[in-house]
């Protein structure tokens, strides 16, 4: 309040010696008129005198005109200083990204929320086009999107990606719209406000997995589980009304050895269904592991199979040589992280084929930006038209092969639950497979380049 | 009526156990039978596209009917169906499914591929073996195939 009288006197002082400038400057013009050498008559002074008066009152008046509209204009200045701070902090502070561009496409401003989904400040964006903000890909598209908005067309709950600095691609739900000048026609800016969907999307995505892996597990139930009951109970009545009966001994032995392999396949589909179940719920406390220390405990685990069917197992040691890092350890469930070895090495081992030097090799692989594990054989290899199918829940390429088909599901699992991704490579069939993996939240790297 | 004429049967079956099942049950009907038994969807396919190991017609004849598993490895069963109806020749065989399943959308989506009859397998052996003796006299006693289907 205090400011704001202050402000007014203020601007009255101006006001004043404003006036007395002009008094000089008009007075100075007057001294240049030629004089007036006719002595005026009393009446010729009277009506000028009057004249005087009331151009007098009249100038006042305009005076006065004159200061009201200059406190209004001060008035208006000040209540758009306030709308514009008050836009400015709405815009600045918004959760939601703000983005403004000219009509040359050229990025004014954006808000804090935007530089977060963008990757980048405003002062490294601003002025350029605002095709930067997409992707390659998507730039055709979105710009004419975009160049529609200045002849008029509204966005609501558009959906567009951004790219972040990352190379990430956010999923951006948009509303926008450009302003025009007066004439509704030419136009001034477009202001886009984003919502960041894409943590919603990749749960939905997640949910519906979940769903898909739900319906399988209760099809589990119906057909995998039912089907080796199937086999014992029709073989133990074989067995009861026609092979026992009858003495016939090599049919009985037949029998029993079809319902010993069904009782069997079914304890290890139910063990296997409730470690799966595990996985999620019952997350062991996080640990740190040596990666060599695992891979070599994993190997012990399944040294039955490996001596069995000769097969030579290396871990390989030369990436960390060959970037001079120390150790490679691993941050997570330990139990959970060897079975994801103990699955792959058992998975090498048994589906070696005919292949006269078996050779599985273990390792991780620091080239990348990211350090990715790989166990690798060279057995019979996977055919590519199979290779979508191997991750999923109950899927079995080979009939002949003991195993569930849970196996891998398993293991993608783990590697999911510590925020990894798992991928198959292999040429074909008799060339050999590769098992390549990341595990983003469970990695550390001592020593060498990132130490 | 097929007349003391050697029928073949392609099973389509992954199951070691299964397989035997059905052998056993067929073993027991007059009907002169041939079991070709796969144990893959791709091998189903190589089977009756007659490729690779099943090039020769002498050894792999054309089946003139097909019992089908649905879940099978490499290539499920459902595939199966839908790229044996697609083929001219082969359409004309035929297929029936035979599985542990009865989820209401393997039914559907197998008749949707052209499977002819959709067969749940039964847990109690007695009925399995009826709905094998049902199986026997209805496509193998009184159904008429094609000519074709025994080349």
């Amino acid at each position: 309040m205090a400011d704001k009288q202050q402000g007014r006197d203020k601007s009255a002082g101006a006001w004043a010696s404003f006036g007395q400038a002009l008094r000089r400057r008009a007075e100075e013009k007057a001294a240049h008129l030629p004089e007036n050498r006719d002595t005026p008559s009393p009446e010729e002074i009277r009506r000028t005198f009057h004249e005087l008066r009331v151009r007098q009152i009249e100038l006042e008046m305009q005076n006065e005109e004159l200061r009201r509209t200059q406190a209004e204009l001060a008035a208006v200045r000040t209540a758009l200083r306030k709308s514009n701070l008050y836009l400015d902090s709405m815009i600045a502070c918004a959760n939601t990204p703000v983005i403004v561009w000219d009509p040359r496409f050229k990025i004014i401003r954006l808000n804090r929320a935007f530089e977060t989904l963008l990757g980048r400040k405003c002062g490294e964006v601003a002025g350029k086009s605002v095709e930067i903000i997409f992707s390659q890909e998507h730039q055709p598209e979105y710009m004419e999107r975009i160049r529609r908005m200045f002849s008029g067309e509204r966005w609501e709950a558009l959906e567009l990606k951004i790219l972040h600095q990352d190379g990430s691609l956010r999923t951006v739900l948009w509303n926008s719209a450009a302003i025009f000048e007066e004439d509704g026609k030419t136009p001034l800016a477009a202001i886009a406000q984003g919502l960041d969907i894409t943590l919603y999307k990749r749960k939905e995505m997640q949910l519906r997995e979940r769903n898909e892996e739900l319906s399988r597990f209760a099809y589990a139930v119906s057909h995998d589980l039912k089907s080796p009951l199937v086999t014992i109970k029709t073989f133990i009545s074989y067995l009861e009304e026609q092979d026992i009966p009858r003495q016939d001994s090599a049919a009985i032995a037949k029998d029993f050895s079809f319902i010993n392999t069904a009782a069997d396949k079914m304890s290890r589909l139910l063990d296997e269904l409730l470690a799966l179940s595990r996985v999620e719920q019952n997350i062991n406390a996080h640990v740190e592991i040596p990666l060599r220390a695992l891979m070599e405990e994993a190997l012990a685990l399944v040294a039955g199979r490996i001596s069995e069917c000769s097969v030579k197992a290396l871990i390989i040691d030369e990436m960390v040589t060959l970037f001079g890092v120390e150790t490679v350890t691993l941050s997570g469930d330990r139990q959970r992280l060897l079975e994801v070895f103990q699955n792959l090495f058992d998975n090498a081992a048994k589906f070696m084929g005919e292949q006269p030097d078996p050779l599985i090799e273990a390792g991780v692989d620091l080239s990348g930006a990211e350090p990715v594990f790989f166990v690798r054989d060279n057995g019979i290899g996977i055919d590519p038209r199979h290779q979508a199918k191997i991750f999923g829940l109950f899927e079995k390429l080979d009939s002949v092969t003991e195993g569930t088909g849970m196996g891998l599901a398993l293991v993608r699992r783990i590697i999911e639950a510590h925020g990894g991704r798992i991928w198959v490579e292999s040429e074909g069939p008799g060339r050999g497979t590769t098992f390549r993996f990341t595990l983003a939240n469970a990695t550390k790297i001592s020593g060498g380049l990132n130490a | 009526m097929l007349e003391n004429e050697l029928v073949t049967i392609l099973l389509v079956e992954d199951d070691p156990a299964h397989a035997e099942i059905v052998r056993r049950s067929l073993k027991n009907f007059r009907v002169a039978i041939r079991i070709a038994h796969v144990k893959d969807g791709q091998a189903a396919l190589d089977y009756l596209f007659r490729r690779d190991a099943y090039a020769n017609p002498e050894t792999s004849p054309r089946p003139a009917i097909i019992l089908l598993d649905l879940r099978l490895p490499k290539v499920d069963g459902l595939e199966v169906l839908r790229l044996i109806k697609e083929d001219a020749e082969l359409i004309k065989i035929p297929a029936l499914v035979l599985s542990t399943s009865k989820a209401e959308s393997d039914v559907a989506a197998a008749y949707a591929r052209g499977a002819v009859s959709y067969l749940v397998k039964p847990v109690d052996p007695r009925v399995f073996s009826s709905l094998m003796e049902a199986f026997c006299l209805y496509w193998l006693t009184w159904n008429k195939f094609p000519a074709s289907n025994r080349i």
